[in-house]
């Protein structure tokens, strides 16, 4: 084929190529479908002898009806769980004693949520939960965490963001200078990735979030260890960014997490740390009542200052590895179980602070 | 002409034309939205085919306009094509509203997936934070 021939051919081509593209109708990712079947709409409209106003205004009717309808049905809606879990752990007090107990949870989950547009949802949210030690007492501890607004914007379906903020209070009752108030500000974003060949619908999503932790009556130490007159305040930043994909019903996520610790606490600055924590996790309904959920993670943080036993010049590291496994099921609307075991292990170069625990719990769930 | 050079003008060619025209079309462009809801389907379909028809016949009374001499016909012209133009305004808004209540239902198998997973992990940040509040108390 000579050089001209191949013009005739490839120009027209190319026109058809770079043209079409720009006929389509336009749209972005998801909102790609299929044209609607207008052959049936057209079968529903109005009467065709009907003068074009009049067909008009009969959708616009209808339209507004269905709107009306559809704002009217959005009503505050209110869901409860409420846990009672037992569980036996084989060293609360993290130490290298290793001298287990049982211990009983009581939790409470309340979920206010109330459609304030098609897109934008307000939640409010009470978690409360109170856990006691047969005999462990020092660990024994309340805490509550309200979010008085939480707000979710999905503006189609591929972006889901929300923002809110977490009050909390935790409460010892044996260690009471360790209680604490808690004001979280939080803000996530995920993108929906749509389907990939092979992989099935992927997502990912970044999430923020910082907290003010202000303790009731424990005073911060100067860097001589004498108490101030200040109490301690601790600040957390946190950012989280995870991705995944659900393949054959079954999720998969990966998710990376940094937080940077501070404290007002100058006592060798033991409280200031970095964390970085990686995890892995496989969720899937097996039956339509049962599903599983296994996890692992590696976490590392590094204190700033913090000195270990005999040596110096080297702030502690603690790195903690934590297996999962989990299941959850459904006898009825109302009532779960959710049997949970957990191995961890904190490797150190600080040797006193080293442990292992493992935890077995079954918890059962009234949802109402 | 080498046929390098027939190439980056085929090229630019489509490109001007490929940007040309979307812009073009966007006086007839439609909405729609991937719901699983028949009824906001169906309505949105309707909504957007009286559209089309709203948009042919303002198209119409334009050229219209073009071949009328009389005033009065011209003035007749320019009431309906206000009307038309009201019209057209007040059904884009409704579009748009009904496509933002489609999209409220949008809910993918991602979502469901997260939610199942939020569950069980929900008692699992208890524990981790349940650890930390005891590691927390013993320092």
């Amino acid at each position: 084929m000579n050089g001209r021939n191949r013009l005739r051919i490839l120009l027209p081509a190319l026109l058809v190529f770079f043209l079409l593209p720009a006929g389509r109708q336009s749209g972005i990712g998801w909102a790609q479908e299929p044209e609607p079947d207008r052959e049936s709409a057209q079968k529903e409209r109005p009467e065709p002898s009907a003068s074009t106003q009049e067909v008009v205004a009969a959708i616009k009717r209808r339209a507004q009806q269905i709107l009306e309808e559809r704002r009217k049905a959005r009503r505050l809606r209110v869901s409860w769980d409420l846990s009672q879990l037992v569980g036996y752990e084989s060293n609360p007090a993290n130490s290298p004693d290793h001298v287990g107990d049982t211990y009983l949870e009581q939790s409470l989950y309340g979920v206010f949520s109330k459609k304030l547009t098609p897109t934008v949802t307000w939640q409010g949210i009470y978690s409360g939960s109170y856990d006691n030690y047969l005999e462990y007492g020092d660990g024994d501890y309340m805490s509550h965490t309200l979010t008085p607004a939480k707000f979710l914007w999905q503006p189609g379906r591929m972006w889901r963001v929300d923002a809110g903020v977490d009050l909390n209070i935790t409460y010892y009752p044996r260690s009471k200078p360790s209680n604490y108030r808690e004001v979280k500000p939080f803000i996530g974003v995920r993108q929906n990735l749509g389907e990939l060949p092979r992989i099935g619908s992927v997502f990912h999503s970044v999430r923020y979030e910082w907290f003010v932790r202000d303790y009731i009556s424990k005073k911060a130490r100067n860097g001589a260890g004498a108490e101030t007159l200040s109490k301690r305040v601790d600040t957390r930043s946190r950012l989280r960014y995870e991705m995944g994909t659900t393949w054959k019903e079954t999720l998969l996520k990966i998710r990376q997490e940094w937080y940077f610790h501070e404290s007002n606490d100058e006592r060798n600055d033991f409280y200031d740390a970095q964390d970085y924590k990686v995890a892995f996790s496989v969720n899937r309904p097996l039956t339509k009542k049962l599903s599983a959920n296994a996890s692992y993670s590696f976490e590392r943080k590094n204190y700033t200052h913090r000195p270990v036993t005999g040596i110096t010049g080297e702030a502690r590291y603690d790195d903690t590895q934590t297996w999962t496994l989990a299941g959850a099921y459904e006898f009825n609307r109302t009532w779960s179980f959710s049997p949970s075991f957990s191995y961890k292990f904190l490797d150190s170069n600080e040797p006193t602070g080293e442990y292992v625990d493992t935890t077995i719990s079954g918890a059962v769930t009234a949802r109402f | 002409m080498p046929v390098k050079r027939w190439l980056v003008v085929a090229t630019l060619i489509g490109w001007c034309g490929g940007a040309a025209l979307p812009a073009q079309a966007a006086q007839e462009e439609t909405l729609s939205v991937a719901t699983e809801d028949p009824e906001l389907q169906e309505q949105i379909s309707q909504v957007n085919q009286a559209l089309e028809e709203i948009h042919q016949q303002l198209v119409a009374r334009k050229k219209a306009l073009q071949m009328v001499l009389s005033d009065a016909q011209k003035a007749r012209l320019y009431d309906e094509l206000d009307g038309l133009r009201r019209e057209r305004d007040m059904l884009e808004r409704l579009l748009h509203d009904l496509v933002d209540e489609a999209q409220a239902t949008e809910w993918t198998a991602i979502d469901e997936a997260l939610k199942r997973a939020r569950a069980a992990e929900r008692p699992q940040e208890r524990a981790v934070q349940r650890e930390e509040n005891l590691r927390e108390r013993a320092q």
